[in-house]
This record gives structure tokens, C-alpha cells and sequence, in this order.
């Protein structure tokens, strides 16, 4: 049964759709949801996490209607979240700030819950700075204790907005690692701006924009969108939408490539890159890619 | 949903109260309460069933940062951004909102034992007579209506101002609540009532609703929780349902508060009358009988040793056989003029002052000093034993030569046959006597005496004119002033340098002479200056040559207006 049933959201705020008529479904494992900012992945993400009704549409989480009281209580119960601007009370240490949310979500066995805090807090490394007060963490840090308060009492569906920003690479590798151990028996979907977070954790992506979805599909998918489209040269090349200078001295261009263009095997962040390209450059690389790929991989509905 | 929401609301709770107590404000606060309560209590002997309503007073700085932290506590959500964590969580803002009700509700359990220490305190420093339950329970209940009130705050505006405004919004409430005291007895729907009047009013005098007022306390309590709760939309109806239950009842006991019956008031005091006062329970050691209020027993000892050590210093024949320390409800400057001045003159119309005020007695008060204070007590005491032993008597009639002594005032109070309770013993050898056996009777007394002389030497003052005023006269007037309000000899500041100089010397020798002189150093037509003679004193200046000296006049007992002891 899938974790999480979106049919036609659709959420407003004023004259701005910040969904657009989004459908989603999701079982178990890793959805990473890529996106410019405004793109409506956080939106998205509070509907998910029944902090945000839509105005619209259906959603169905565990089956579950989050519209209703009871059911909203059962699906809170299941979920983790972590906000993409948490908050912290500063004053609390790390410890007392999870056994906070802890104790907020049903954990009133003193004994059980401490032991609970602990085996998040060494999930997430903060053994550490456990009892130092919040204020005095590094930004990474607290990412850590926020993402420490999302994994407590295990739950079935772990929905974090932009985890690993301000987390340093050594932080990311051990967020990567925890989360390839949790997403083989739960749900979890975040949004990031990191591609590299996506292709390495994600066998699921979706790209949104102007709050709509994209593309939804595997990394390799989203690699093929700018198949034929990524090509090395000397210098700038005029074709090209985006070009920049490599570490190696030459110039990686995204676009319409020249004929005789040296191509190369593109990455997830190019195809991510050329999705959000101008309207017409996606439609021409959305019918490319058609041909090649053979699989629908755009979803929703794209003007 | 209550099966789940009672555990998470108490584990918050205790999560909470260990916030506020750990919050700076909160121990600021516990500290002014000990400061306030050693403070007070630094130069009186507490008396329990009066200094009990210190702990209440004692707790007003907690309750206000109570308030201020519980309110901070309330609005952490909004004031750190983690509403939208909360929001999804499965606590309710009802469970949360319980949670902070409680941390005040264990906050005021924390007063409750701050209460008791405090008490604890006052009764290892010597305190006497029982505390008043009702009032023990004020205290912490007005910490509780601090944190609840805090909390209400907090869910109706969630403003970290709000607090600080709120509670100045209390202060300025209770200000003028306690500005109408004497119309309509409005100060006890006040947090806080004037100590200074209840402290020094006898609480045997007082008819304080104390058990009204912890019921005020817990309808303000009840109706600030309910309060609190109305923000909540899934409980809105039942909390306003019961924030208006909570309205009326407060509003019931709060005009049972500001109700005063006279006839109520009456009935406690004949009691106190009937079990105390006339039918006192005395126990008498070495011909003196000591014969306290009940709860003051511990007492006895204390009016012992300045008493013993006055008569060790009379000849043996020479010593008062039915000396008799009744003790008897204290005069204070604030007595006569607030609300209670009704009971003064209920006490004066069914003559229970006159029986009490017998021509005998000795008439210790309801207080006792500590500390720097003791020395005046202990001389209080020397020196109304002193006064009697040697025949001073403040309370007689004026007579004629009296009148003629004053300069012939007439009308008014001053009339032949004119009780009166305030005489001088300026220019009476007697008063030199009285003042040695005072001063010397223990070491606190000289002490006292010996300080309270050298603050006024035996000098003039002038004031806008050329006039002579003897301070010390005052100064000394004032030890038996607040001791007892029927004993009043005003002592001059010649016999007072006299007295000193005899306290500095052989203390043997001069009981010796004052045995061998007893008659006449005790007898009233002796003077200053034969007694000095007697004595064998250093000879200070006369009224009349220092009045010279000074440029003045000396107009005789008409400068004081007071009649001479007789």
C-alpha cells in the first residue's frame, strides 16, 4: 500500500498556485523532490506533514484523510518532520530540546523516552554536544538536532525540507548513510537544492517547479533528459545555455549541441539544470528525450 | 483523547516547572522572598499569627516573575519559530496550554515550601503563637494565579511585551485597590495588602478574612486557567462555560471580602478577651507575675531578665510585691487612624481599655526586638519595672498644682480631676534612680541606654527660633511608645548624663549608696541636683544656667506642656 496518495492538489496563497495540481504517489524507500526556490516543495512538504490543508484536491496519508481530527492524530503519530526552518528553544540543550518533542509525541515513559533521545542523538552523531545549549551549535549542528527530533519513535514516514543544507561533506556522507538505512522500511521524502544528495540516496526524484511537478522518475532518468545535450570544447560555446570552465581547463556547455560537438554522459544535476530551462527548451528536449528513453517520464501537466 | 493527554501534560509540566524554576526572573525572586522575610524580621521576634501574612507578602516578587516567565514559557512556540513543528506533532495546544497550567500549579507547590521554610525560619529565631492556615495557603495560591495568569496571557497575546505590561496593569490594580482601605475594605481584593498596618496590627484585633481571601485567590486562579483555555477552538465552549463559572464565584467571595462586620469583629475580640486578656494565665517567679496573651509564653523569659536585673538592684525591702506584667494588645501610629480604629473604640466603649489598663500593671506589648532591637526591648521593659518600683506613675489626675506647674493652662484636656497618661520627670531626683536601675539591669539595657544617650548629648537645638527642645525626652518616650501605649514618663536629658555617669562607675558602691538613700533619692520632692549630691555626680549645668548659656529663656514645665509625674 503506498505511504502517501496525492490526487490534484492544488494550494493557494493569494494569486499564487503554490500547487498547482500535483498527483504523487509513495511507498517505501527515498523521493527526493528537487526544485528552485518557490518551486512549492515545501508547500508540498507541510501538506504532507498535515501542518497545511489543501485547498483542493485529495490526499490520502496510511490511508488515511489528514482533513479529519482522528485521522490526522493517527497519520502525526507515523510521521517525523522536520521544517525547513525548524526552530530551536535556545536555552534547551540538544538532549532537552528532543526529549521536549519526544515527550510532545506521546512519549511520557521517562526511562523509555531518555533511552529513545539517546538512539537518535547517536543516529545523528551529537553525542557530543548532547548537553551543550542550542544557541551555542554550529548551524550543521543544529540541522542534526532537527533532523535528530524527526527520527523519533521511528516513524513510518519521514518527511525532511532541505536536510542537509549547512551540513559540511563529512555531515552529508553520514546523513546519506543514515537515511540509505532508514529509507529500506519507511517512506522518506525531502526536498534539497543538492542533485549530488539526490542521484547518491534517491531511487526516486521529482522536480518541481512553479508548483507544479516536472519530472518523476529515477536519478538515471533525470541523467537522460539532457542525453546529447552536455558536450566538452575549448572555448564558451555560443549554443549553449549554461557553459562553464572546468577544473581541467575545458568548458562543460548545456543546450542544443553543435554537430561534431564532443558530447559526454550527462549527471542529474544537467538533466535537473535543462528541465528548468525555458519552455521551449524543455518541450524540445522532453520530445529528445522520448525518443531515446522510450518511457514517459514527464508527469503531470506541463504548459 | 484524555487518556493520552493527562501523561504528556504532566510529563510537560514537570519539564516546564524545572524551566521556571530555573529561570533567573523566578530565582531572583525566591531570593527577595528570604531578603524580604529576614528583613523584616531582623529586629522583631516574629509573632506567627501576624508575621504569617509576611509569606504572603514575601511571595509577591516570585508570583511576578512567575508571571512574566510563565508567560515567556507560554509564547516559546511563536517567540523560536517552531509552531510549524508543533503543528505537527500530535499534542494538542489544549494539552500544551494544561502542561504550563500545571508547571504553575507544581510552582505554587514550591511556594508552599518556601512558605513553610520561611515560617520555619521565623520560628527558629524565637517566633511565637500559631500561623493561620489560610494564610500559609495565600501565598502560594498567588503564585499560582501569577503563572496562570501568565499563561492566559500568553495564549490571548503571544507578544513578548505583553507580560511586563500585564503586570504592570496588576500593580497599578492593586495600587488603587489598596489606595481605598479605609472606605470599603477594597485592599483585600488587592494580590497584595498593606503589611505595614497587618504586621504591626495585633491579629488578635484584626478581623482579617483570610479564608475568603484564599477563596478570592482560587476563584482568580480557576478563572485565569479557564481563561487560558478559550483560545483553543476545540475546547472554546466548555472553557468559556467554565471561565464564567469561575467569574460569578470570584466575583461571590469577593464581595463576601470587602463586607466587614462590626458585629463579627466584636464577637472575636470578646472572645480573645474572655480567654485572654481577663482571664490571663500567669506563672510568677520571684514575687512577679508574668502573664502573657496565649502563644506568647515563650515570652516570659524574655521580660524576665531585664525585670529581674532592675529589682536584684532594689533594696529587698524596698522591691514591689504585686508586680504584675500583663500583657496587653500594643499601641502602633497606624492603630487609631486605619480601619481598625473601630476596635479601639469598641475597646474604649465596653471599658475592656480601662480593665485592662489597671493602675498596677505593667503592660508589655505584642513585640519583641531582635538583634539591634533588643537592646530597646529589654530597656522597654527596665524601665516601666523601674518607673513602678520607684513610684513614677504616668497615669494620674491632674490637680490643681499641676495646673499652676504648667502655667495655668485651662479648658481643653487640661482640667482638675483630668485623667492623664503622660507625665516629665524633669528636675526629679527619682528619675536619676530609674534611669541607673534601667540602664544597668543587663548588658543589652546599658548598651541601649549608653547609645541612646550619646546620640543626644545634653545639648540645645535650634530650630526656626530660639527655642529648647530635649530630644532625648523623646528619644526614650519612644522605647516605651512602641512597647506599650500606657506608660509614658518623659525623661530628661540632664537625669540621663547623670544616670550615665553613675553606669560608669562601681556599679557595687552605687548600689550601696542607693540602698543607704533609698528614701530620699525615691522621693518625688527630691531634685535633680540633691540627688546628684547624694551621688556624688559630676554636677552638669541647670535648666536654667544652660538655658542662659544658650541665649534662652527657661519657661519651666510650661516649655513641655507636660504635667509632672507623680
Amino acid at each position: 500500500m503506498n505511504s502517501v496518495r496525492i490526487e490534484d492538489a492544488v494550494k493557494r496563497f493569494g494569486s499564487t498556485r503554490a500547487l498547482d495540481g500535483v498527483s504523487l504517489e509513495a511507498s517505501e524507500g527515498i523521493t527526493g523532490l528537487l526544485g528552485p526556490n518557490g518551486a512549492g516543495k515545501t508547500t508540498l512538504l507541510k501538506v504532507l506533514a498535515t501542518v497545511m490543508s489543501l485547498d483542493s484536491g485529495s490526499i490520502e496519508i496510511f490511508g488515511r484523510d489528514p482533513s479529519r481530527h482522528r485521522h490526522r492524530l493517527d497519520i502525526r503519530r507515523r510521521l517525523g518532520y522536520m521544517p525547513q526552518e525548524p526552530g530551536f528553544h535556545r536555552s534547551f540543550t540538544a538532549f532537552e530540546f528532543i526529549d521536549y518533542v519526544a515527550i510532545l509525541k506521546e512519549m511520557t515513559d521517562r526511562k523509555a523516552r531518555h533511552a529513545e533521545v539517546d538512539r537518535v542523538i547517536a543516529l545523528t552523531g551529537l553525542e557530543k554536544v548532547a548537553h551543550k545549549k542550542i544557541k551555542a551549535l554550529s548551524g550543521g549542528m543544529r540541522r542534526r538536532v532537527a533532523l535528530s527530533q524527526a527520527l523519533l519513535g521511528d516513524p513510518r514516514l519521514l518527511i525532511l525540507d532541505e536536510p542537509t543544507a549547512g551540513l559540511d561533506p563529512e555531515q552529508r556522507l553520514r546523513f546519506r548513510e543514515v537515511m540509505s538505512r532508514l529509507g529500506e522500511e519507511r517512506s522518506i521524502l525531502l526536498s534539497t537544492h543538492q542533485t549530488e544528495d539526490v542521484a547518491a540516496l534517491c531511487p526516486r526524484v521529482i522536480v518541481m517547479n512553479h508548483g507544479k511537478m516536472l519530472f518523476e522518475g529515477t536519478p538515471k532518468d533525470l541523467r537522460e533528459v539532457a542525453r546529447g545535450s552536455v558536450w566538452f570544447s575549448e572555448a564558451r560555446a555560443p549554443e549553449a545555455r549554461l557553459s562553464w570552465r572546468t577544473g581541467e581547463g575545458v568548458h562543460r556547455n548545456i543546450g542544443t549541441a553543435p554537430p561534431g560537438a564532443n558530447l559526454v554522459d550527462p549527471s542529474v544535476e544537467d538533466g535537473y539544470l535543462l528541465l528548468l530551462g525555458d519552455e521551449a527548451f524543455i518541450e524540445a528536449a522532453w520530445r529528445r528525450s522520448r525518443q531515446c528513453a522510450g518511457r514517459p517520464w514527464f508527469t503531470g501537466r506541463y504548459r | 483523547m484524555v487518556h493520552r493527554s493527562l501523561p504528556v501534560a504532566l510529563s510537560l509540566a514537570r519539564v516546564e516547572a524545572r524551566k521556571l524554576l530555573r529561570n533567573p526572573m523566578v530565582i531572583l525572586g525566591t531570593i527577595l522572598s528570604f531578603v524580604i522575610t529576614i528583613g523584616v524580621t531582623w529586629r522583631d521576634i516574629p509573632v506567627l499569627n501576624r508575621h504569617d501574612s509576611l509569606t504572603v507578602d514575601a511571595l509577591v516578587p516570585l508570583a511576578a516573575a512567575v508571571l512574566v516567565a510563565a508567560h515567556l514559557a507560554t509564547i516559546r512556540p511563536r517567540r523560536y519559530k517552531t509552531t510549524e513543528l508543533w503543528d505537527s506533532l500530535v499534542t494538542s495546544d489544549a494539552t500544551m496550554t494544561a502542561a504550563h497550567l500545571l508547571s504553575a500549579l507544581l510552582l505554587a507547590f514550591f511556594a508552599l515550601a518556601l512558605v513553610l521554610v520561611q515560617l520555619s525560619y521565623m520560628k527558629v529565631i524565637g517566633g511565637v503563637a500559631t500561623p493561620r492556615p489560610a494564610i500559609i495557603l495565600t501565598g502560594p495560591a498567588l503564585v499560582a494565579f501569577a503563572g496562570g495568569f501568565g499563561v492566559a496571557l500568553g495564549r490571548w497575546a503571544p507578544r513578548i511585551f505583553v507580560a511586563p505590561l500585564g503586570l504592570a496593569g496588576v500593580v497599578a490594580v492593586c495600587t488603587v485597590l489598596i489606595g481605598n482601605t479605609y472606605q470599603h475594605n477594597r485592599e483585600w481584593l488587592s494580590l497584595w495588602v498593606s503589611s505595614e498596618g497587618l504586621a504591626g496590627i495585633p491579629s488578635e484585633l484584626t478581623l482579617r478574612p483570610d479564608g475568603w481571601r484564599l477563596g478570592y485567590f482560587l476563584g482568580l486562579v480557576a478563572l485565569a486557567a479557564s481563561v487560558a483555555f478559550i483560545p483553543d477552538a476545540s475546547k472554546r465552549v466548555l472553557a468559556a462555560s467554565l471561565a464564567t463559572v469561575a467569574l460569578v464565584g470570584t466575583f461571590l467571595v469577593a464581595n463576601q471580602l470587602t463586607k466587614e462586620s462590626p458585629r463579627d469583629l466584636q464577637r472575636a475580640i470578646t472572645t480573645q478577651l474572655q480567654q485572654g486578656w481577663t482571664a490571663p494565665s500567669c506563672r510568677e517567679y520571684s514575687s512577679v507575675a508574668y502573664c502573657p496573651m496565649p502563644g506568647y509564653e515563650p515570652w516570659i523569659d524574655r521580660w524576665r531578665r531585664p525585670t529581674e536585673g532592675v529589682l536584684v538592684a532594689v533594696p529587698a525591702g524596698a522591691r514591689p510585691t504585686d508586680l504584675r506584667l500583663l500583657q496587653a494588645p500594643g499601641h502602633t501610629q497606624r492603630y487609631d487612624e486605619d480601619r481598625n480604629s473601630f476596635v479601639s473604640r469598641w475597646l474604649d466603649r465596653e471599658g475592656r481599655r480601662g480593665a485592662l489598663a489597671s493602675e498596677t500593671d505593667i503592660h508589655p506589648s505584642m513585640r519583641w526586638g531582635r538583634n539591634s532591637a533588643q537592646g530597646e526591648s529589654e530597656l522597654s521593659i527596665a524601665l516601666m519595672v523601674a518607673s513602678r518600683t520607684i513610684g513614677l506613675d504616668s497615669r494620674f489626675r491632674l490637680t490643681e498644682d499641676d495646673l499652676q506647674a504648667l502655667g495655668d493652662p485651662r479648658g481643653g484636656n487640661f482640667k482638675v480631676g483630668r485623667r492623664r497618661s503622660q507625665c516629665t520627670s524633669i528636675e526629679q531626683g527619682r528619675a536619676i534612680v530609674a534611669l541607673w536601675l534601667a540602664a544597668q539591669a543587663t548588658g543589652a539595657t546599658e548598651a541601649e541606654f549608653a547609645s541612646a544617650a550619646a546620640r543626644v548629648p545634653y545639648q540645645a537645638e535650634r530650630a526656626d527660633g530660639p527655642t529648647y527642645f530635649d530630644p532625648l525626652a523623646w528619644n526614650l518616650l519612644g522605647y516605651t511608645y512602641g512597647t506599650s501605649d500606657d506608660y509614658r514618663v518623659l525623661w530628661g536629658a540632664r537625669e540621663t548624663n547623670y544616670a550615665l555617669q553613675l553606669l560608669g562607675r562601681d556599679q557595687t558602691e552605687i548600689r550601696a549608696v542607693v540602698a543607704e538613700e533609698w528614701s530620699l533619692l525615691t522621693d518625688p520632692a527630691t531634685t535633680t541636683d540633691q540627688a546628684a549630691e547624694v551621688l556624688s555626680l559630676r554636677p552638669l549645668p541647670s535648666l536654667e544656667e544652660a538655658h542662659d548659656n544658650w541665649g534662652l529663656v527657661y519657661r519651666g514645665l510650661k516649655q513641655w506642656g507636660t504635667a509632672p509625674c507623680h
